[in-house]
């Protein structure tokens, strides 16, 4: 019976002309979509490459120089481009490229590519992910709408059960064909952009086992997402009279939980819990760092005097060493005064990454009112195109920075005794500063991470192939 | 059938039923929560605007002070040792916000809008450590009024409009109206405007009340005008949609039909076409990398560095007239950092003037998508109206690199010979202040695509006047 069932509502499908329009536009927009996407990524990621390299060059190439000097000039860490950022671009655009690894300084990532881009991207923006979650939906409504007040309105529900088809297989049958199709699209999608994403899989630190996880998670929450699409379009048209009611009012639902309140749930998150502004962010971090530093001849300071000449020479020091050792004061305080303020840059981060997290769990709970806001919070996390692996690259960069300043400070405090900052390392010396080698974070973190939105996802869906059901089951006016 | 008779059947008909009663409702909240959203951000822009100034002032006034006890004490005076250095005057500078900055945020929350001009700062970090804002607002776009008309006004008119006629032909009614004598295209522009009207009501009592709400120091006699001209675009914007509406409505075909294309014209005009025109134009007009401009400024700054005697007589060749102060207090990194930051500069000029030709070129080439895309030209105009686009913010940018150039040539000699500013000197030094285009030269931009969607429109309504002559009452 399901496969008759399934026959039929696909040759519906097949003669209806408004569909497979609307098919082909999706079509059309997933390969503008993929290859705007590909070209602007793949360009993103060749400059990426460039400029990791022309910076290790330059740094190399200083010749003698004050290592405290070099430690201001120091490296910038570069954020590789998350492999499936052609997919779904996510926040990356909006969060800065590169960061400098500046001496007493924690530097945000700067260049934002959303700054750069046209002016028209803040007005709507484009790419596989935004079609599948914009566009998608209008297909699935399309194809369900009248699926059965329109038989209902026809006449043929009527005899469709009366030629022994059960509500509940009926239902099954339509419901297997409109989220098969609009599967398709999304296995579709999701398989080209994978596939391309491997093909041009290079030193960004992602493995391709990583990739096709990503690509698969992807095909999982985007199914969920049909799923609960499909159920909610068919329950409508099970509830009301007419095909045209059933279409106004699931146009509406579109309306609001695809466009409207993904948009709305992140301005209130901002209205209810700003962001700071930059001047405040500098001043508070600022007054911060003052407050956190202990005087001179505190025990505090000494202590951590001790810690860093410790740390330098590899051995505990004797109990009046400190005072007769013949190292450079002055780096000693630079170093100092770096390993006091990491606590307070470190708080400062912390506290706005907090603030970014507490805007997502709101956004989170407006997902029980949406469910495009849970699958947005997914994509983007197993895209790596999400706040949480920025927040890998930013506390990945700063050990970097620690570590860099901290070979610098160390070069002058060992070997420039008595020659104050008039110290130069050798031109070999920067041969031994570490390179910056940064290991994204894996598909499994971004699980984790992001397992209070699939549980919402799943409950939507679950929520809403139940509902479906048990109206189905019982209350089908034929 | 009287007009006070149509107006009060399409009252009860229409609006007193509880679902558009809400669905109005609705619509005004969301306009009002725009305005609401649009000037928190004004308000944060203008109070870090203040703040930033009110810091510089601070700064200067303790510079000035320290410069004044080393004129009246000479080597006596207990002040640091690069006190008068011209190096650490800092200029504070800000974009002006406009008087309706409110109603639509554009660009200003994405784009540096306030910094300090120093000469410590090479151009590539003039305006630097200011990515803070949250990233999920800026991606999905901060919400305003504007941004609300654009996306809903023209659902509103869409999901009251689209059956002005077809549901009661679909009903079998419309027939039994034409026997008795009603005209079938009275009808349909009657109910069309009174429908049209009732939204454009609410959109502009909630747009009066986003005004009244105030927008921090701008007078309301700053703010009218610039409303006034808001209200205008509104109104064609408007317009537009309702003889699109109309055109589709006069065709003799189902409120189904309707519902379908009017939304899938919205879909492309308001989404779509937005999108694609942004994400193609990206890949077609890249910019030149910002990466590659940090990898140049670097390599200079490095061989600036390894050359600094060669750099430093050079400048003391171009500049025979200087005589080294060789007591000066004034520590030689000061003088070491002067010129290797005005040498990065001179090695990247070429770099910044081709980026900011790229993204004009760029602009120029999306403009001519306003033609085809109401939302496109609507947002320009609202983004331009409220002084919040992204070629203001552009302007700024360079204006405030240029003021700094023009302050280190101004002071680059006693800088290189470590000689301090004095205090009369420096209260002549100019202030930092933005010369934007004037109001009307930035609407003249955008307002052939208006003009253009005016035309269309007023063909569309010809058209469907037409067409109407001849509608049938009865389905075809």
């Amino acid at each position: 019976m399901i496969g008759a069932i399934i026959g039929k509502e696909l040759t519906e499908i097949r003669r209806d002309g408004r569909a497979l329009g609307l098919l082909g536009i999706v079509g059309l927009l997933l390969v503008l979509g993929l290859t705007t996407g590909l070209a602007t990524e793949n360009a993103r990621e060749r400059e990426v490459l460039q400029a990791q390299a022309d910076d290790s060059a330059v740094f190399l190439e200083q010749g003698e120089k004050n290592p405290h000097s070099a430690a201001h000039f120091s490296r910038m860490a570069h954020k590789p481009v998350a492999p499936l950022a052609s997919f779904d671009p996510g926040v990356s655009s909006f969060m800065g490229q590169v960061i400098w690894l500046e001496a007493h300084s924690r530097n945000p990532a700067m260049f934002r590519a959303a700054e750069d881009a046209p002016e028209l991207s803040r007005l709507e923006n484009f790419s596989i992910a935004g079609v599948l979650t914009l566009i998608l939906p209008l297909l699935v409504v399309l194809m369900g709408y009248g699926s059965i007040a329109g038989e209902r309105e026809r006449g043929t529900l009527r005899q469709l059960v009366g030629s022994g088809a059960s509500p509940i297989h009926l239902l099954l049958g339509k419901f297997i064909v409109i989220a098969g199709v609009a599967f398709a699209v999304l296995a579709a999608a999701v398989a080209i952009s994978t596939s391309f994403s491997l093909l041009s899989l290079s030193e960004s630190g992602f493995s391709g086992g990583d990739l096709v996880l990503r690509g698969l998670s992807l095909l999982f929450v985007y199914g969920l997402y049909i799923v609960c699409l499909t159920a909610v379009t068919l329950l409508v048209s099970m509830l009301v009279a007419e095909a045209r009611t059933a279409l106004l009012l699931l146009l509406g639902i579109w309306v609001v939980t695809v466009v409207g309140l993904p948009r709305l749930s992140a301005s209130i998150a901002e209205q209810v819990y700003p962001s700071p502004d930059s001047a405040t962010f500098w001043e508070d971090t600022r007054a911060s760092l003052q407050a956190n530093r202990p005087p001179s001849e505190s025990e505090d300071y000494v202590a951590v005097e001790r810690e860093v000449v410790e740390r330098a020479l590899g051995r505990e020091l004797r109990v009046d060493e400190l005072d007769d050792l013949e190292i450079n004061r002055g780096a000693l305080r630079l170093e100092v005064s770096e390993v006091i303020d990491q606590e307070a840059y470190n708080a400062a981060y912390a506290e706005l990454f907090a603030n970014y997290e507490k805007q997502k769990n709101l956004r989170r709970m407006l997902s029980v009112l949406s469910p495009t806001i849970a699958l947005q919070h997914l994509s983007r996390a197993y895209s790596g195109t999400d706040i949480g692996a920025h927040e890998h690259f930013s506390l990945e960069a700063e050990r970097q920075r620690n570590d860099i300043v901290r070979a610098m400070n160390e070069d002058m405090m060992l070997n420039g005794a008595g020659e104050s900052f008039g110290y130069l390392s050798p031109p070999e010396f920067w041969e031994t500063v570490p390179e910056f080698d940064y290991r994204p974070p894996s598909v499994a973190t971004a699980w984790s991470e992001s397992a209070r939105d699939l549980t919402i996802l799943l409950f939507w869906g679950l929520a809403a192939m139940a509902a479906m059901f048990w109206f189905g089951a019982d209350r089908t006016r034929v | 059938m009287r007009m006070t008779d149509l107006v009060a059947c399409e009252w009860k008909m229409q609006f007193q039923r509880v679902s558009s009663l809400l669905l109005l409702l609705a619509f005004a909240s969301v306009l009002i929560y725009g305005g609401q959203a649009g000037r928190t951000e004004h308000d944060e822009r203008a109070a870090a605007i203040a703040g930033h100034n009110s810091e510089i002032e601070q700064a200067m006034a303790g510079w000035l002070d320290d410069l004044r006890e080393l004129e009246r004490l000479g080597s006596a005076a207990e002040v640091p040792p690069a006190t008068g250095s011209a190096m650490d005057v800092v200029f504070a500078s800000s974009l002006p916000q406009e008087p309706l900055a409110d109603f639509a945020v554009g660009q200003s929350d994405l784009l540096p809008f306030a910094g300090e001009i120093s000469l410590w700062d090479p151009d590539i970090r003039l305006f630097s450590r200011y990515e803070i804002a949250d990233p999920v607002s800026l991606a999905l776009g901060s919400f305003d009024i504007s941004k609300a008309v654009i996306l809903f006004l023209p659902l509103l008119l869409i999901v009251f409009c689209f059956d002005v006629i077809a549901a009661d032909r679909d009903a079998g009614r419309l027939g039994l109206a034409v026997a008795q004598g009603a005209s079938v295209r009275n009808l349909f522009w009657q109910r069309l405007l009174f429908r049209a009207g009732i939204v454009l009501f609410v959109t502009f009592a909630a747009a009066l009340i986003a005004l009244a709400s105030g927008s921090g120091e701008a007078s309301p006699g700053a703010r009218l005008p610039a409303f006034g001209f808001w209200s205008l675009l509104v109104l064609l914007y408007g317009f537009f949609w309702l003889m699109l509406i109309a055109w589709i409505a006069s065709y003799n075909r189902s409120g189904e039909f309707n519902l379908l294309a009017l939304l899938g014209l919205w879909a492309g005009l308001t989404l779509v076409i937005p999108a694609a025109t942004s994400a193609t134009a990206e890949a077609l007009y890249p910019t030149p990398s910002r990466l590659a401009f940090l990898a140049d400024a670097r390599e200079v700054e490095n061989e600036t560095r390894l050359q600094e005697a060669d750099v430093a007589n050079q400048f003391m060749l171009d500049h025979p007239e200087l005589l080294v102060d060789q007591e000066s207090q004034i520590p030689a990194f000061v003088l070491s950092s002067f010129l290797v930051t005005s040498t990065v500069d001179e090695a990247t000029r070429p770099i910044v003037d081709s980026f900011e030709e790229a993204l004009r070129s760029r602009e120029n080439a999306i403009g001519l998508f306003r033609f085809v895309s109401p939302a496109i030209a609507a947002n320009s105009l609202f983004v331009e109206l409220a002084g919040t686009s992204a070629r203001r913010h552009q302007d700024y940018l360079t204006q405030a690199r240029q003021f700094k150039a023009g302050y280190a040539e101004l002071v680059g000699p006693n800088i290189v010979a470590k000689q301090p500013i004095d205090s009369g000197f420096y209260q002549t030094i100019p202030e930092f202040s933005f010369e934007g285009e004037a109001l009307f030269a930035r609407l003249a931009r955008g307002m052939a695509p208006m003009m253009f969607l005016l035309l269309l429109s007023i063909g569309m309504m010809l058209l469907v006047n037409r067409r109407l002559r001849s509608a049938s009452p009865i389905n075809s």
